[in-house]
């Protein structure tokens, strides 16, 4: 599986024929005070079949905006797709009609959320809100789908599911919530699901569960998954690949394992300094914030944050590209010079 | 002799229905005993709903235990009368999970941090914003930050605003509420760090509740380890993560993601990892179904 996205990542932003979503290349923009401004600039990663590609990144790093691009509510959420295109088993779906997305949406590709117990209805039992989604796409019967529920809640393993179908979000705990949501997302078996931190606000208990439970049902039905975190013990455990956002960009990209051992960019190696290892009383962290869309710094839009900076170099120009780098991509123009501290490695006296 | 001792502590709470005469009750917190000694950080850990921030809050007295009993620096802090209360207020703050609401938005930065200074000492204007400006920045904040207002701050700022907040009035005890699971991890990193070296500078005592073993790991030298109100492990750091004695410990400590790629937890070849371990409630409080 490594080999294969490792592959698919060198190929960078080319096309990609085998992926079941592809995003390339995309910008989206928002009004602030009526200037359209970009707020993703450029994000391109591909996801195959059956594979995890993990985004992450520090809040306001744009990795939601991303996902919802994905699903096709950057116009409902006030924005627009101003460059760039997002490919859904091969077709481009980047400006399709909100009527055609809503055949899309939950039948091809479906979403799970962090509040799990917010973006269930209040006001319907777990087990409509479940047969919905099979009666609008698959025109089920009333019967039928209710039946389809059931059979799902039981899939991700909630006891008594009858029983529990018939009950309302309230009565069920976070973690019990979140498998009914990744019940809700499977109804129509969709090719791609994007899981945007689904386990921040679970106990470390019932997340060890709910990532078992994704990675148990991708096993079975190959479904490719988007996982957006800012967890990177949740992405060591799930990913297969990894794309790293700052200020609205993929900064960088390479298979999982690769970017934890031979990081190319500063940014992602300040991300992995700052994971709690046992025993070490002393953290990296990354001095300064993630810039606003309004004030992006010229030339590489780490500079002002990053410890490697060189003058002119990093800080002028216009904004950097994602350019390959054995085994993955970066948009650092030092990464080949600049020896990055990985996590696994025992970080040493080398800063 | 500890700076901090909690003996079986003990608090209820009480529901009653709003229509009918139901009434349920709630052992939040169930015989608990601990200790801290100066310059020490004991880590409270365990699921939502465990208790920890409850017997976070009866230490300091914010809320009144049905038994048991605290003692800081040898007084005994449960007998104290209300009157007497700003003697342990002025040794002892607190931080909260959220920084944005730990900060009234209507009023500056430098007044936020120093009123602790107007309420316990009475010490004049200048001096309070000389205070001010020294306070802040030892938590890495530059004087201009004093003028600002809330709104202006990021989160991991405001939380070096509340922790300036509570070094003012020269505590030897902060009881630390999860904060840091707000921020985000390149953050978070930074605001530990500055906790463990105030910690070296000025000896305080953290009593700190978290979720996260991770994070734990790095900043205690005790854990103690509840469940549904019950401390059922305590212990040295490097014997709970090592050798832990207790089920639920391991439980815990096995759940944490191993930030290694090389090291998968989750065998798709093992069924059972994806079931939920016992249908139970996991909440002492609320019979959710798990």
């Amino acid at each position: 599986m490594n080999t294969r996205s490792a592959a698919r990542i060198g190929r960078g932003t080319s096309e990609v024929s085998d992926a079941v979503i592809a995003v390339e290349n995309l910008q989206v923009s928002f009004r602030y005070s009526g200037v359209l401004t970009p707020v993703v600039r450029s994000a391109s990663f591909a996801v195959g079949a059956g594979e995890t590609v993990g985004l992450v990144g520090e809040s306001g790093s744009g990795k939601t905006v991303t996902a919802m691009a994905m699903l096709g509510l950057i116009r409902p959420l006030g924005g627009e797709i101003s460059n760039g295109r997002i490919m859904l088993q091969g077709k481009d779906v980047t400006h399709l009609k909100e009527r055609q997305w809503s055949d899309i949406r939950g039948q091809e590709i479906a979403v799970i959320f962090q509040q799990a117990i917010r973006s269930l209805n209040p006001a319907f039992t777990v087990g409509e809100q479940l047969a919905e989604s099979v009666r609008r796409h698959v025109g089920l019967s009333r019967k039928e789908a209710w039946t389809r529920a059931v059979e799902m809640l039981d899939r991700v393993h909630i006891a008594r599911p009858a029983e529990r179908a018939t009950m309302y979000p309230h009565q069920l705990s976070g973690g019990m919530c979140q498998r009914a949501m990744i019940a809700m997302a499977l109804m129509c078996s969709p090719k791609v699901l994007i899981a945007d931190e689904p386990t921040t606000a679970l106990d470390v208990t019932v997340q060890r569960h709910i990532l078992a439970l994704l990675r148990e049902i991708q096993a079975e039905t190959g479904v490719a998954i988007v996982f957006i975190t800012h967890d990177l013990g949740v992405i060591a455990q799930m990913a297969d690949s990894v794309a790293v956002m700052y200020a609205g960009e993929v900064v960088e990209q390479a298979g999982v394992r690769e970017l934890f051992e031979h990081p190319r960019h500063p940014y992602t190696e300040g991300l992995l300094a700052s994971i709690p290892t046992g025993g070490e009383r002393r953290l990296g962290s990354i001095p300064g914030r993630v810039p606003a869309p309004t004030t992006m710094p010229g030339g590489c839009r780490f500079h002002p944050r990053c410890s490697y900076v060189v003058e002119q170099l990093c800080t002028t120009g216009g904004p950097h590209e994602l350019h390959p780098s054995a085994g993955g991509t970066s948009q650092c123009l030092r990464s080949e010079d600049l020896n990055l501290v990985g996590h696994t490695v025992k970080r040493g006296a080398t800063r | 002799m500890s700076l901090l001792e909690a003996e079986g502590l003990v608090k209820r709470f009480v529901r009653r229905g709003l229509l009918t005469r139901n009434r349920s009750e709630t052992l939040a917190v169930d015989n608990v005993s601990f200790g801290l000694d100066r310059g020490k950080t004991l880590a409270v850990v365990g699921e939502s709903g465990a208790g920890k921030s409850t017997a976070g809050r009866l230490v300091l007295r914010l809320i009144e235990p049905d038994a048991g009993a605290v003692r800081f620096d040898g007084r005994d802090v449960t007998a104290l009368p209300h009157k007497k209360l700003h003697w342990l207020r002025r040794r002892t703050q607190m931080i909260f999970q959220d920084p944005y609401s730990s900060c009234d938005p209507r009023i500056t930065i430098g007044r936020s941090v120093t009123e602790p200074l107007r309420v316990h000492e009475g010490i004049n204007r200048s001096d309070r914003e000389r205070k001010a400006v020294e306070v802040l920045d030892r938590v890495g904040l530059d004087a201009h930050y004093a003028e600002r207002l809330p709104h202006e701050l990021s989160g991991g700022q405001l939380q070096r605003v509340a922790i300036a907040r509570a070094l003012t009035v020269e505590p030897s005890l902060i009881v630390c509420d999860e904060p840091v699971a707000a921020l985000d991890v390149s953050v978070r990193a930074g605001v530990l760090n500055l906790m463990l070296d105030l910690q070296e500078e000025y000896g305080i005592a953290y009593l700190f509740i978290s979720h996260d073993l991770s994070i734990v790991e790095v900043i205690s030298h005790d854990v103690a380890v509840m469940r549904s109100g019950t401390l059922v492990e305590i212990g040295d750091k490097h014997q709970i993560y090592s050798d832990p004695r207790h089920e639920y410990t391991r439980q815990l400590l096995d759940a944490v993601p191993v930030p290694d790629p090389n090291r998968r937890m989750f065998d798709v070849d093992d069924p059972a990892a994806s079931a939920p371990a016992e249908d139970r409630p996991t909440h002492a409080q609320e019979s959710i179904i798990y």
